[in-house]
């Protein structure tokens, strides 16, 4: 019995069961049943997690989310930048960066999580290296040393053979490691980017728009907001909006399809064709990840697909198909930083590493030091110096004298004062193969830190920015997990080194899509114990896994594993693992 | 039984979450259907509820509200299906079926007036937005409490009736404007 404010209405109610009358149609239940068994077992009926890990572990999702993104805005806007910033000429419009910018560029200050941008390349396709839970591995880029790790998304195709070229739409998800959006059918002249009144390839091709993204309001409103999607095929509904790309900030086309959609009776048109100057896409999702309002035209380069295959869900059961353009991310507008004259070196064999002395710069070490490496010889780890001690000038000094791009990316921590950066004069001896001594190398003039700890990230010129002021124990320079837990100094955000056990990780973030709010591109949680059980500490992983998921390493599937670890704490229980450390070896 | 079955199915117990799409698929359709207007937007829009809630089945925290949280994810897929509406490239025309109780053309002017009535209401109810065409399904329809309405939908109970209003006078509005 409903008495509720509104009563039935029975010519209302006999309207409506008109509506609604008639037979189930045949075959719906089957393919109900069968487009149920097309979605992929991860992302249903995961496990769920162990109570002990549940409280860390909501509270890292959120919180460590949080402290993540700050970190990742504080260290991708430093108000230290190294060198002056060019943008290559023609970029992205009409062309490309070469697969040696790329380099350059992921040798200057962290990209934030999610910009995208257009790479011309060839990928090698391996399946045995960059392991990932979230994403398969598409392979590196040929040629990049430390290693650019691709990984493939939910679009159609996947690449297939041993290397592939071409030009290849990357969103960065963390440490040398990006996303595949699709490979690029680029314009059918000197530019890479189409036009907005263009003709748009078909078939699910992905290619790059140079225009307008601007959006008009429908007559729906939304009980909850728009999902953003898995970041490398976002999701396409933009619930009240209706999205559109064109040569200029206004589409009076879409808006005169508008107003006929919003009639009746609703009139039909070709959803992939020319409206005027513009053409109805499909961006909430992106518009989501790459943070664009909607209310207001932005102009850019665009990565595209023609969405061809199937419906919102993208479901291969769809007999009729849902023909859209699907907007999947905005390039970002990318400066590289200028390489310095002073220190490029290039790579020299660590057996010609003259000994110097530490911590002194300038006088010569008694025993080379050698980088802790994994066995494929990629550079996965941060750097303490030996003995589990901040790394000296000296040390410094010697690694990159020996093999600058190893360096290159790579954290450390070091003891303040901190130099901007170190330069080698003696390229000469280098290049020849010949010892170089520690005078060729020295800190260069000016200090971005004063005393301290300090966290920093070394770029390929040898300058350093600093990722934060490391928080140390009263005694000694590593906490103890039991350490954490009972300090009551330790803040929100501060940087510690903590010894530890890592142990298996929860995949909280490979729900979606939608992916739950706090979670990243590839979140994950992990829980650090004093011992192999599980308590202690929550950690949400971020891009850690990456840096220490190597061949020969341990990946975030394997076993627990002991070390020194490099976490920014959200309390006392819960922090984000920036990078897993290991000293330098005399 | 029936919580039995969502707490199997949020384990991920496929053969549980079937049994709940077979008790519930032609509420489901009817009540799309009913919002959508159309048979084959109204299956696309069953289809993806049931695929969305597989997809998401173990993020549900109270099993209680399984039936409240599936006609949310319900209506957001029509809401997604009313957006492709306008999108398509080729509407399909659905031909007169003698057996499914539908009206269609006759040559008895009673039947004629009929259908141009049920015309005139289908135009103007697709004026209305999915969320008034939901509070009024749901409601006048389907005779759902308030408070169950509220759950579906998500504001409180009292924005439930004053969305009741509100979307009834955007009808009778509509109406007004496609009987002229």
């Amino acid at each position: 019995m409903n008495d509720e404010l509104v009563p039935i209405d029975s010519d209302l109610r006999s309207q409506l069961a008109r509506r609604s009358a008639g037979r189930l149609p045949e075959g719906l239940l089957v393919d109900v049943t069968y487009a149920l068994d097309a979605v992929p077992v991860s992302a249903a009926g995961l496990p769920r997690l162990r109570p002990v890990w549940r409280g860390p572990r909501l509270a890292a999702a959120g919180l460590g989310a949080a402290l993540l993104a700050v970190l990742v805005v504080a260290i991708a806007f430093p108000a230290l930048r190294g060198g002056p910033a060019a943008v290559p000429a023609g970029y992205p419009a009409n062309r490309a960066l070469t697969a040696s910018e790329l380099n350059s560029l992921l040798a200057g200050p962290p990209l934030a999580t999610n910009t995208a941008l257009v790479v011309s390349a060839t990928i090698d396709i391996r399946m045995d290296v960059c392991p990932m839970n979230r994403y398969p591995t598409v392979g590196v880029i040929h040629g990049i040393e430390p290693q650019i790790c691709v990984m493939q998304g939910g679009l159609p195709p996947l690449l297939t053979g041993t290397t592939t070229t071409g030009i290849f739409a990357l969103r960065y998800l963390g440490a040398r490691t990006f996303g595949l959006l699709g490979q690029v059918t680029p314009a059918p002249d000197s530019r890479i980017a189409l036009g907005a009144t263009d003709d748009w390839p078909l078939a699910g091709q992905t290619f790059l728009v140079n225009g307008w993204l601007g959006a008009d309001d429908l007559p729906v409103s939304c009980v909850s907001p728009p999902a953003a999607g898995d970041v490398l095929s976002p999701a396409g509904e933009d619930c009240a909006y209706d999205d559109w790309l064109s040569d200029a900030p206004t589409a009076e086309g879409i808006a005169a399809d508008h107003a006929a959609y919003a009639g009746s009776p609703q009139t039909s048109y070709d959803p992939l064709s020319l409206r005027g100057n513009a053409r109805h896409v499909e961006a909430g999702g992106m518009r989501i990840i790459d943070g664009l309002d909607p209310h207001t035209p932005v102009h850019g380069v665009f990565v595209v697909r023609s969405q061809a295959e199937a419906c919102s869900g993208a479901l291969a059961v769809d007999s009729r198909g849902c023909p859209a353009w699907r907007v999947l991310a905005r390039l970002a507008d990318l400066s590289l930083t200028a390489p310095s004259a002073v220190a490029t070196l290039p790579p020299g064999p660590t057996s010609t590493i003259e000994p110097v002395t530490t911590p002194a710069v300038h006088a010569p070490s008694p025993t080379p030091l050698a980088l802790p490496t994994s066995s494929d010889g990629a550079a996965p780890l941060g750097l303490l110096g030996s003995g589990n001690r901040p790394l000296t000038e000296g040390e410094f000094a010697s690694l990159w004298a020996a093999d600058p791009a190893h360096l290159s990316g790579r954290i450390a921590i070091v003891k303040g004062p901190v130099p901007t950066g170190f330069e080698c004069s003696d390229v000469g001896s280098v290049a020849s193969g010949s010892p170089i001594s520690a005078p060729g190398c020295h800190p260069l003039e000016g200090q971005i830190a004063p005393e301290g700890y300090w966290v920093v990230k070394i770029g390929a010129d040898g300058k350093f920015t600093i990722v934060g002021e490391l928080t140390v124990p009263s005694t000694g320079f590593v906490f103890t997990l039991d350490q954490v837990n009972a300090a009551t100094t330790l803040k929100r955000g501060d940087l510690a080194v903590v010894d530890g056990w890592l142990l298996e990780h929860v995949p909280t973030c490979d729900y979606g899509p939608p992916l739950p709010s706090a979670c990243g591109p590839f979140s994950e949680i992990a829980s650090m114990a004093t011992d192999n059980s599980p308590s202690g500490i929550g950690v949400q992983q971020g891009a850690y896994q990456q840096i220490i998921g190597v061949a020969g390493e341990w990946t975030i599937d394997g076993p627990p594993v002991h070390g020194l670890f490099l976490v920014q704490l959200t309390n006392t229980t819960v922090g984000t693992l920036v990078v897993r450390l290991e000293a330098v070896t005399p | 039984m029936e919580p039995a079955l969502v707490e199997n199915a949020r384990a991920g117990d496929r053969a549980a979450f079937d049994s709940l799409v077979r008790s519930r698929i032609d509420a489901m359709y009817r009540t799309s259907l009913a919002v959508l207007g159309d048979e084959a937007d109204a299956a696309d829009a069953v289809q993806e509820t049931f695929i969305s809630a597989w997809r998401h089945c173990s993020e549900l925290r109270d099993p209680d509200l399984f039936d409240a949280w599936l006609g949310r994810i319900n209506l957001n897929a029509c809401r997604a299906q009313l957006r492709h509406r306008g999108r398509q490239r080729v509407r399909e025309v659905r031909l007169p079926d003698p057996d499914d109780g539908r009206e269609t053309a006759s040559t008895d002017p009673a039947l004629d007036e009929r259908t141009a009535g049920a015309g005139v209401f289908d135009r103007a109810f697709a004026r209305l937005s999915v969320d008034d065409r939901a509070v009024l399904v749901l409601h006048h329809l389907e005779e759902r409490p308030v408070a169950e309405i509220a759950k579906v939908l998500g504001p409180p109970e009292g924005t439930i009736k004053s969305r009741l209003h509100r979307a009834r006078a955007a009808l009778e509005s509509a109406l007004a404007k496609e009987s002229r």
